[in-house]
């Protein structure tokens, strides 16, 4: 069931083999996107799973699980978050388009993800700014999409990104405070 | 503003920020100034940056740090912390919950040993840590001997749960060598213990939810001991709403295994969840295997395939012979995919278990069957109910192969015995479900269902069935039975009438066939009942569709032979009552062809019979039915005659009757219809007396009675039939007492319902007689108020579908006589024109 590649391709990309990561990322978003489908087909709200079962799912699916350390789920978790970032993100979007009529079908993502719906504005603002804090570190961009999109720790940030522990707190701290500014600012002016 | 080099200048100076304020962040007072102006000089702007940043840092409070998506739960803890007085050891193991540490606490200066377990979770908000106290205290109370006490429990510093437990040095239950080396008998004994331990812990009313080997300590000397009672349901409990459905999830994915199929798409655990992996646990401890292929699945995907798949029987497995025929049904029992067709109780699974042991009957076996079917039609989903129609097919199907096995085999007493053994059960599922079914509302579309694939194997056995007398007989009877599923009128239908029509004619060649055969009078008369009662399914049919003549040809058979029968024995009592719905049934045929006086001889008849077989037997309440209809007949043909007040009398009895019935039987769908259909018969006829507020206030009562039934499901068209008409002959007395506004709003919503039921069943007459009748009557009211364009109209639309029904050969008297009434009007209204 699982795919052997994925798994492979999690421990060339731990060891360093950065083209791994090329490779490894369509399947896990292909994965991801197959799955959301398939959350979102499940029309009943009791079947709703959220967005962590989602990923779950789709890891177990894709790694063999008796082959793989902390390191690699970590690394597999990295990837998922810049497609549940999108995901998260798309939807935000898809509820406001929906508002302005129509998108049944963005409506139907919020079940399936279970984001609570207070939270789409802040979702979408704070991807703009996550986007203007890319331009000027993208690493630190990536931390707190990181830390923030699944919940990856600290250390388990720092082994994705192959940093040391204490540049993932340093940033973490200095990307919030950025980003708190930012979203601040925007709101006062809006 | 970002050209290339000028983002490379924002991204230095931006790093250069990052330095400065990694770290003015741990400074206050003068030594930040000092920073400050150490790092930034003159540069205020720069200055400006860091302190609005530090500002930013103040306010952000939590900000960001409830992730959006948690997918590791939290931070890391680990062996060597002092969580509250504990101080924790080693690691004991690690769940999708969280871990579990062999911990210390000194208790007078003693270190002793608990079990300390983090509960991984996302933030508690103030009203889930109410109810994790709640809960909490619910476990401190629940001691057994089988159950690992709670000690304490709390909040960790960065807000994660913790509880704390006696620590047991025992093995878990998949790890230990203990329960191998036993022979089965004992691990039985085992499994009651933890059985017990379960049962009790339900009894306080704390469900397990992750019942499984690792969560079973075996201690040395073969004891057991339950861990983690109610965890899972703390967790839940601990969690807002959104929190509980990720809970419920990231814990299944990491067992899965030995979870109930409901709490793998997320549901709560409940009791009948601890019997699922109770009998996961049964499972285990007979063979060792899992009872179907878990390889590296989802939860959806396991879901989806528990569903699907049955749970191959232990014995199955097993290398010695002991694990056979109960094993195999309680383990099956237990591990239904559905919580209501499992074990009601721990108990009840755990007597099954004792009475296996002690060589008593199981009630898995006998009963399972029976149970299971009344739970799928209680449950009343279509699905299940195809799940049934499978079943039913699979063991017509078994029984065809048997029998087929059969000829080829030499051993042919066995074959033959087996052969009748399925049979049976085939023609039990087909009654008990289809029984079950017709007591309840909005299953029809369920019956649809059980009957499609039902016929399929019928007709297949029927072509290997030639030469069988026994067997073609029980093929007339599933057919008959299939006949009745979607529409025999008078039941439940959803207006399949053709197809109906097709099974019992089915059943009447092969009756008939069989009839012609030799054989001992008792078991002709048997046949030529049989026979009887499918000629008056038949008659009932053609009825429906409008063929009187070939209705009455049919009642009349049915009439002729069941006559002959108690004329052969005048004091049988099924024998009266069939000549007494014989004489009804073709009673109503003639009212439909116009031969009233036959009618009024014919229903008088039937309502002495009636009289007799009650008062011969007062308790039984098909008789007092058949005796209220009798009135009910008897009432119209009077009302026909203009006889009112005799006819009133009949309905008034005919309503005491079933007002006595349905208060015997509150809620029950066919009694609340019977009153429904009692008080609209009243009513109607108080309207044609002249009585136009009795009827209001009868027909209001019927249309308040059926309303729910037509609401619960738009399919069933019996009942919505009957809304219909309660407010058609409620929207005439209106119309008569003056309110004809009303009246004719009601009567348009009416004439809608109508055509869509029409519509859905063009094969029935009626259906579309009816249309005609609400047109006719939007016609009178019309007239009333005189507007006479519009009533012209109306009268010519029903006119148009009475002549079409004429055409079809599908008229009947009542529609003739309305037909020329409605000319009369037409006439009337040509006359005033200029």
């Amino acid at each position: 069931m699982y795919s052997p590649d994925v798994t492979q391709l999690l421990h060339q990309w731990s060891s360093g083999n950065r083209n791994a990561l090329d490779n490894l990322t369509p399947v896990v978003y292909d994965e991801l996107r197959r799955l959301a489908a398939i959350y979102l087909s499940r029309e009943r709200s009791d079947h709703t799973l959220q967005a962590t079962a989602l990923v779950h799912e789709a890891y177990m699916k894709l790694v063999d699980q008796k082959n793989v350390r902390w390191q690699n789920r970590a690394h597999f978790f990295g990837i998922a978050a810049q497609m549940i970032r999108r995901i998260l993100v798309d939807h935000a979007r898809g509820v406001r388009a929906a508002k302005r009529g129509g998108g049944a079908m963005a409506l139907s993502l919020d079940e399936a993800l279970g984001v609570s719906e207070k939270r789409d504005l802040e979702i979408e603002a704070l991807d703009d700014a996550l986007e203007a804090l890319a331009k000027i570190d993208p690493q630190q961009a990536r931390v707190v999409e990181m830390r923030f999109f699944t919940g990856l720790s600290i250390e388990e940030t720092a082994e994705v990104l192959g940093i040391s522990d204490s540049t993932v707190k340093r940033d973490w701290v200095s990307a919030k405070a950025w980003l708190f500014r930012e979203l601040s600012r925007r709101k006062s002016d809006a | 503003m970002t050209g290339p080099t000028e983002q490379a200048e924002h991204a230095a100076r931006w790093q250069r920020v990052k330095q400065i304020l990694d770290r003015a962040l741990n400074l206050t007072g003068d030594d930040l100034t000092a920073h400050l102006d150490a790092e930034c000089g003159s540069d205020t702007a720069l200055r400006e940056e860091v302190l609005s940043l530090l500002d930013a840092n103040d306010d952000a409070g939590t900000f960001l740090e409830d992730a959006a998506v948690d997918i590791t739960k939290g931070p890391a803890a680990g062996a060597g912390r002092r969580i509250g007085p504990y101080q924790l050891q080693s690691l004991l193991g690690q769940g999708g919950m969280g871990e579990v540490y062999l911990s210390t606490r000194e208790v007078d200066g003693y270190p002793m040993q608990v079990a300390l377990k983090l509960i991984r979770h996302s933030a508690m908000t103030p009203r889930s840590l109410r109810r994790f106290r709640l809960e909490r205290q619910i476990l401190a109370r629940l001691h057994h001997s089988g159950i690992t006490s709670l000690l304490d429990g709390g909040i960790t510093d960065e807000g994660v749960p913790f509880l704390v437990t006696e620590f047991v040095d025992g093995t878990a239950l998949d790890k230990s060598p203990v329960p191998e080396s036993m022979p089965l008998a004992q691990r039985l004994e085992m499994f009651l213990a933890i059985c017990d331990a379960v049962s009790f812990a339900h009894r306080h009313l704390v469900v397990h939810g992750d019942l499984k080997p690792g969560n079973i300590l075996v201690t040395a000397d073969g004891k057991i001991k339950l861990l983690d009672f109610g965890i899972s349901r703390l967790m839940h409990s601990s969690g807002d709403t959104t929190e509980q459905r990720t809970g419920g999830t990231t814990q299944l994915a990491m067992t899965p295994a030995w979870t109930s199929p409901e709490q793998l798409i997320g549901q709560q655990a409940v009791t009948a969840s601890d019997v699922y992996s109770l009998g996961r646990v049964l499972y285990f401890l007979l063979c060792r295997q899992s009872p179907i292929p878990i390889e590296r699945m989802t939860p959806i995907q396991l879901h989806d395939a528990l569903k699907e798949t049955s749970p191959r029987p232990p014995s199955s497995w097993a290398d010695d012979g002991d694990v056979e025929g109960d094993l195999d049904n309680i383990a099956a029992t237990a591990l239904e995919f559905e919580p209501a067709d499992r074990y009601p109780s721990v108990d009840a699974l755990a007597e099954d278990i004792r009475a296996h042991l002690t060589s008593r009957p199981i009630s898995a076996r006998p009963h399972t069957r029976r149970y299971r079917l009344q739970k799928f039609v209680r449950r009343n989903r279509a699905g299940v109910i195809g799940a049934a129609a499978v079943l039913l097919a699979l063991v017509i199907g078994l029984g065809l192969a048997v029998w087929q096995a059969r000829i080829a085999q030499r051993n042919y007493e066995r074959a033959e015995r087996r052969f009748q053994e399925l049979r049976r059960l085939a023609s039990n599922l087909i009654s008990e479900t289809d029984d079950a079914l017709a007591r309840l509302p909005g299953a029809t579309p369920a019956r649809a269902a059980l009957v499609r694939s039902s016929l399929e194997y019928l007709d297949g056995l029927a072509d290997e069935a030639k030469g069988d007398p026994r067997l073609r007989e029980e093929l007339a009877n599933a057919y008959e039975k299939t006949g009745d599923v979607p529409g025999r009128p008078g039941t439940l239908n959803l207006g399949q009438i053709t197809e109906a029509l097709q099974s019992y004619r089915k059943a009447e060649s092969i009756r008939r066939a069989v009839l012609a055969a030799p054989a001992p009078e008792t078991e002709r008369d048997r046949r030529e009942e049989a026979l009887a009662n499918t000629l008056m399914r038949i008659g009932s049919i053609l009825r429906a569709t409008g063929d009187a003549q070939a209705a009455l040809d049919a009642d009349r058979g049915a009439l002729e032979m069941r006559r002959k029968l108690l004329d052969r024995s005048p004091n049988s009592v099924p024998r009266l009552r069939n000549v007494a719905s014989s004489l009804t049934a073709a009673s109503t045929t003639l009212s439909t062809m116009g031969a009233f006086r036959g009618v009024l001889e014919l229903r008088g008849e039937a309502l002495r019979v009636y009289e007799q077989l009650v008062k011969a037997n007062p308790s039984s309440e098909e008789d007092r039915q058949g005796l209220a209809l009798a009135h009910v007949r008897m009432g119209s043909i009077l009302v026909h005659e203009k006889e009112y007040a005799d006819a009133l009398k009949h309905y008034h009895q005919q309503l005491a009757i079933q007002k006595q019935l349905r208060s015997a039987h509150p809620g029950q769908a066919q009694f609340e219809i019977a009153l429904s259909q009692s008080y609209l018969h009243l009513g109607n006829a108080q309207r044609i007396a002249g009585d136009a507020k009795g009827a209001v206030q009868s027909l209001a009562e019927s249309q308040r009675i059926i309303e729910p039934f037509a609401a619960a499901d738009p399919n069933e068209v019996r009942s919505r039939t009957l809304l219909a008409t309660a407010k058609h002959r409620l929207a005439q007395a209106r119309a008569a007492l003056g309110q004809t506004d009303e009246a004719s709003r009601a009567l348009r919503s009416v004439l809608e319902e109508r055509l869509l039921l029409a519509e859905r069943n063009p094969a029935n007459a009626g259906a579309r007689g009816e249309v005609a009748e609400t047109l006719s009557a939007l016609g009178d009211v019309a007239m009333k108020v005189k507007r006479h364009e519009d009533a012209g109209r109306y009268y010519q639309g029903a006119l148009d579908i009475f002549v079409e029904l004429k055409k079809e050969g599908r008229s009947n008297f009542a529609n003739e006589e309305e037909v020329q009434r409605i000319n009369r009007q037409l006439a009337a209204i040509a006359k005033r024109k200029p």
